[in-house]
């Protein structure tokens, strides 16, 4: 029983707008495919083009709301719904490692390969769940830029796509929030890091 | 910590600017913007350390991957990568030792930066390495090797120097003055003795002069800044291989930010400047913004700030060190020390309490010019290469960003859209401002085209990409050498450049492939192609070219839902084909047929649009223009013709919506309908009526002189009516042609008051632009016909100077190989009819108008008639018989007697010629 798709739609604007039980009310239709797309990130090998978690996501998009075509601000509404979903199983999924003290022998695979210092399933990826918390009170749209392009995989042309700016606006950016994440997550250990 | 967003974008802005410099700069800027906020301050250091730790995290997780293309390779030739040292201006230094067991030296590698390296540059990359190879100094780090890795990036290996750089070495072992004198000199012995082997550092600054534990000094990258500066042959300027050059503007000379000549004074200078970092803590000059204008007014403008000693702001410096610092931070190159050598003289003199060569003439020095600001060259100097600086900065920007994305597909697209339009435009605007083509502008050019042509090699199969290429080309193509744009002047580098645009876009539509991107991306640079042709003279070329463009057009507008914009793009190719077949006075085959085809094509295009959107202005605008052409190239066989045409025109003109028609371009335009109806009436014979034509839109192109008299384009328009107008009094006194022979004087007094006006006004204009030919060939023509209106009038005063001055220039102008057909006629024109009789040369008249009708594929009546009346000047009547009679073959047959045009009578005055 898919649901139409303009209903999608109308509880996507909803979100957008601000109603918080659009968000409860979109998550089933979403969560199923998104943990596949998650359970892909986690498997990865580190050779990127093995998963294009993107596309996944767009053509689940497409599926769900019977289009050929997905554009304008449905899908970028679409798109920034589903980067926190993502978010969210992500975390759930470190959570649940640390809990169970697994992973202790497998290999590390970094979240993306531009935040090579967060391990998917790690404790820091909990540390920048709560980095990411303070970032979204200070100014949401970078907490937002995160969650496209590191927890949903957008590439960086994507995710200023996504969010309306100039691809240069989102590498600036991202070279800020990155540092400034790394001062959140490694407090005091910022200087004097030497890799060997 | 908790932040305020308003401070924590207050901390990103200031994070973002500290990151674009490093150093001194970095801190005092850091200083400069916190303005005492010691907490927003630290923050900011913080997240830079971050920064950088980030960057080596992301490095070294880069490096650790084995086998990638995409990667860093662990082993660079015979050396094995260690660990990163740190990011520089032209790339990154890695920690290495040799893998191969033969040494156990460590070294440090420097893998180059620079994605635009052409085959050319690595030559000279690696003659120039083995140069540096011989510079053998205990205080200079030694070039060891250098190379290609397998991924093409170029590197330099050296030995690698453990220790810390010069500033802090002083501080943190707190040297005395002698002592960190003593060092100093050590580091003049080693710059003395490069220049001695004739390399010069370029980017002198602690950063590159590390001391070791035991004190020694050793200056890193000599001449990498010089090896690394990309000219491409021994030729090229001194401008253009130092506009490019990197360096860090604390330390940089006035000449070396100015883009001028860096010789070993500008060493010097950068000795000074560390001198001076030394002695008193601080650098010389306070960048407070640190853009370009700033960097630029600072360091060629600004006197350096009074030293003070680093420990007491109140004591100063000793007079004779802060006279040896005045005289070494000199902004005349000139007026420095000599050499690192005469430098060290007199830091040596101070040491040993003798008198110090610096300071004579201290004293008029500082009350003249030290304490007073000094500007550095012209204004004009400053904005003109801040501009090129600022625009070549962006293109080693873009290409550091072009050659992090290269390594990702994924945004190389937007990476080359944003090149396209940042890029080109910022060197579209520089060319705007700065007309004239220099050096700097065509390094720019040459950079962005080796971007492009890297990204095409990495283009293949990339639809998206090659479309951007193909515009990319295009546009650079144009700002190349397009004569319908303003351009570089280099129309064989814009064809080539267009070459290429073609040859990407030409596969994308293959097939009767249906793309409309790519067949208006490929019509667009045809297009450009055709027209870069057409203004080199390579009028054939340019119809093949022009003819390829409407075929492509015509694929793009078959389809039904064709854009009223899209037709209108196609109509307008049509018009320049028009123009290309059959323009008068220009390159043109003058092929009257083939051009009024392609016009009517274009007008029926026109008509098209209009039926998509009945208001659209560019369609509307472009059938009057089409009826004009259509009417002007009839004008020279077919004059009641031609004024049925500029009728109709001046109906589709004034049929524009009423806010368009107080438009200056459609008042331009429909008084340039109105002056072409009133010539075609001369030609007629209708004296009274054309030249109360002349007197209805005269005011207007005055008024618009008048408002601006530097507005060459308003001067020449005005310039054209009173030509014209003079033409028709002139010819209206003429015996063959004129109608009203009783009203001679008066006429002729009319011709010498245009004739008059005109030549102010050429003259005006060539005061602008004194080499352009067209005009100094107008001005010629003016001087001679009043010369012979004058003698007419028996006012003969000055006549004959003024005769003589438009003589000359026409021998000067007929000399050259390119002069065009109209000057050619005009030149033997004058030669044939000029007053004083001693001034006239028929021989070389003859010549010019035979070249004449040749360059005009002996299609132009009015030039066949140029040749009979310079044959029967010289004697040669059957010739002139022949040229007469073939002018008159050009025309169509008479319809009614007292239509008759004045060509056709003069022709036929040439052609029924009696001995």
């Amino acid at each position: 029983m898919e649901p139409a798709g303009r209903e999608i739609t109308l509880l996507l604007a909803k979100w957008r707008d601000g109603e918080k039980s659009a968000f409860d009310e979109l998550m089933p239709l979403v969560y199923p495919h998104l943990r596949e797309v998650a359970a892909a990130y986690v498997r990865r090998e580190r050779n990127p083009d093995t998963l294009q978690a993107t596309a996944l996501v767009h053509e689940f998009y497409l599926r769900l709301l019977h289009q050929k075509k997905a554009v304008g601000e449905d899908r970028r509404h679409f798109f920034t719904f589903s980067a926190k979903v993502m978010r969210m199983i992500l975390i759930d999924h470190a959570r649940e490692n640390l809990a169970q003290k697994r992973g202790g022998g497998s290999q590390q695979v970094p979240l993306n390969d531009d935040l090579p210092w967060i391990n998917i399933g790690g404790p820091e990826l909990l540390d920048l769940n709560r980095a990411l918390d303070e970032l979204n009170t200070l100014d949401a749209g970078k907490a937002q830029m995160v969650e496209l392009r590191y927890f949903l995989g957008c590439t960086a042309e994507e995710t200023a796509s996504v969010m309306g700016v100039s691809k240069a606006t989102v590498d600036r950016e991202l070279k800020f929030i990155k540092s400034w994440l790394y001062s959140r997550i490694h407090p005091g250990v910022a200087k004097n890091i030497l890799i060997s | 910590m908790n932040q305020s967003t308003d401070v924590f974008l207050r901390i990103e802005a200031i994070f973002h600017e500290a990151l674009a410099v490093s150093g001194t700069a970095r801190e005092e800027l850091i200083d400069a913007r916190c303005r005492g906020d010691w907490e927003v301050a630290a923050e900011v250091h913080l997240l830079l350390d971050a920064c950088e730790a980030v960057e080596q995290l992301t490095d070294s997780f880069r490096l650790e991957l084995p086998g990638s293309r995409d990667r860093i390779s662990t082993h660079i030739g015979p050396y094995s990568l260690d660990r990163l040292l740190g990011r520089g201006g032209m790339g990154t230094v890695f920690l290495a030792h040799r893998a191969d067991g033969q040494f156990e030296q460590q070294v440090a590698i420097k893998l180059i930066d620079l994605p635009l390296a052409t085959d050319l540059f690595r030559e000279r990359f690696r003659q120039e390495r083995q140069i540096l190879a011989g510079l053998q100094h205990p205080y200079i780090a030694r070039l060891l090797d250098g190379g290609v890795t397998e991924n093409g990036d170029l590197y330099l290996v050296m030995e690698y120097v453990d220790g810390v750089p010069i500033h802090r070495f002083c501080d943190e072992k707190y040297l005395s003055l002698a002592q960190r004198l003593a060092l100093f000199l050590r580091v003049c012995e080693a710059v003395q003795f490069a220049h001695q082997h004739f390399v010069v550092h370029r980017d002198l600054k602690p950063d590159n002069i590390l001391v070791s534990g035991d004190g020694t000094p050793r200056l890193l990258d000599f001449g990498t800044a010089k090896l690394l500066s990309p000219a491409l042959t021994k030729s090229d300027s001194e401008l253009t291989r130092e506009g490019f050059q990197s360096f860090t503007p604390q330390y940089a000379s006035p000449e070396q930010v100015l883009g001028k000549t860096i010789t070993t004074a500008s060493d010097t200078y950068s000795l000074g400047v560390l001198l001076y970092v030394l002695l008193t803590g601080a650098p010389p000059y306070e960048l407070k913004e640190h853009t370009t204008a700033e960097m630029l007014r600072v360091i060629c403008e600004e006197p350096p700030r009074r030293p003070h000693h680093p420990a007491n702001a109140q004591k100063r410096l000793d007079g004779d060190l802060e006279a040896i610092l005045l005289k070494a931070l000199r902004k005349e190159p000139q007026e420095r020390y000599f050499s690192a050598d005469k430098l060290a003289s007199d830091v040596c003199a101070y040491l040993d309490g003798q008198p110090v060569g610096a300071r004579h003439g201290t004293i008029r020095y500082r009350s003249m010019k030290f304490m007073r600001r000094h500007r550095f060259g012209l204004a004009a100097t400053v904005v003109l290469v801040g501009t090129l600086l600022a625009g070549a900065a962006g293109v080693v920007w873009q290409a550091r960003v072009a050659n992090e994305e290269r390594r990702r597909a994924e945004a190389r697209s937007a990476d080359l859209r944003q090149l396209s339009n940042s890029l080109l435009s910022e060197l579209d605007e520089a060319i705007k401002q700065l007309p004239g083509s220099t050096g700097a502008q065509k390094l720019l050019v040459t950079r962005v085209l080796e971007h492009l042509d890297r990204m095409a090699r990495d283009a293949h199969g990339d639809r998206v990409t090659q479309l951007d290429l193909v515009d990319a080309y295009t546009r650079l193509g144009n700002i190349q050498g397009n004569p319908y744009d303003q351009n570089l002047g280099d129309p064989a580098g814009g064809l080539a450049s267009l070459d290429k645009a073609i040859a990407l876009a030409l596969p994308l539509v293959a097939n009767g492939s249906g793309d409309k991107e790519a067949l208006r991306a490929l019509a667009t640079s045809q297009v450009a192609a055709s027209e870069i042709r057409f203004g080199t003279a390579r009028t054939q070329e340019a119809i093949v070219f022009m003819q390829a463009a409407t075929k492509t057009y015509e694929r793009l507008i078959a389809s039904p839902d064709a854009t009223a914009a899209m037709i209108c793009d196609v109509a307008s190719a049509y018009g320049t084909l028009g123009d290309e077949f059959g323009q008068t006075g220009t390159a043109s085959l003058h092929d009257t047929a083939a051009a009024l085809s392609a016009f009517r094509r274009s007008i029926a295009l026109d008509d098209r649009a209009l039926r998509i959107d009945p208001g659209f202005l560019r369609a509307l605008r472009g059938l009057a223009i089409n009826q004009m052409k259509i009417g002007s190239v009839e004008l020279g066989t077919d004059p009641a013709q031609a004024l049925k045409d500029f009728r109709t025109a001046l109906q589709s003109a004034d049929a524009l919506p009423a806010a368009e028609q107080s438009t200056l371009s459609t008042i331009r335009m429909h008084s340039m309908i109105v002056r072409k109806e009133a010539n075609a009436l001369v030609q007629l014979g209708e004296y009274a009526e054309a030249i109360a034509l002349y007197g209805e839109i005269a005011p207007s192109y005055k008024n618009l002189a008048a408002a601006d008299p530097q507005d060459l384009r308003a001067l020449a328009d005005l310039e054209v009516v009173l030509n014209d107008e003079a033409a028709a009094f002139e010819s209206a006194s003429d015996p063959v042609v004129g109608a009203s022979a009783q009203d001679g004087v008066r006429n002729f007094a009319a011709a010498a008051n245009a004739l008059t006006q005109t030549i102010d006004l050429t003259q005006k204009m060539l005061k602008q632009d004194p080499f352009n030919e067209n005009w100094r060939s107008v001005l010629a023509d003016a001087q001679v016909r009043l010369a012979v209106v004058r003698s007419r009038l028996c006012t003969a005063v000055d006549s004959a100077a003024l005769a003589r001055a438009g003589i000359d220039t026409f021998k000067d102008l007929a000399s050259k190989d390119q002069a065009s057909p109209m000057i050619l006629d005009q030149a033997a024109r004058a030669l044939t009819v000029v007053v004083p009789v001693s001034l006239r040369d028929p021989v070389l008249a003859e010549a010019c108008a035979e070249r004449a009708v040749t360059l005009s594929h002996r299609r132009m009546p009015s030039m066949l008639l140029t040749l009979a009346q310079a044959y029967r000047a010289a004697g040669q009547i059957e010739k002139s018989r022949a040229a007469g009679k073939e002018g008159l073959a050009l025309l169509p047959a008479p319809q009614r007697a007292n239509a008759q045009s004045n060509l056709r009578k003069l022709l036929e005055a040439q052609a029924q010629l009696k001995r």
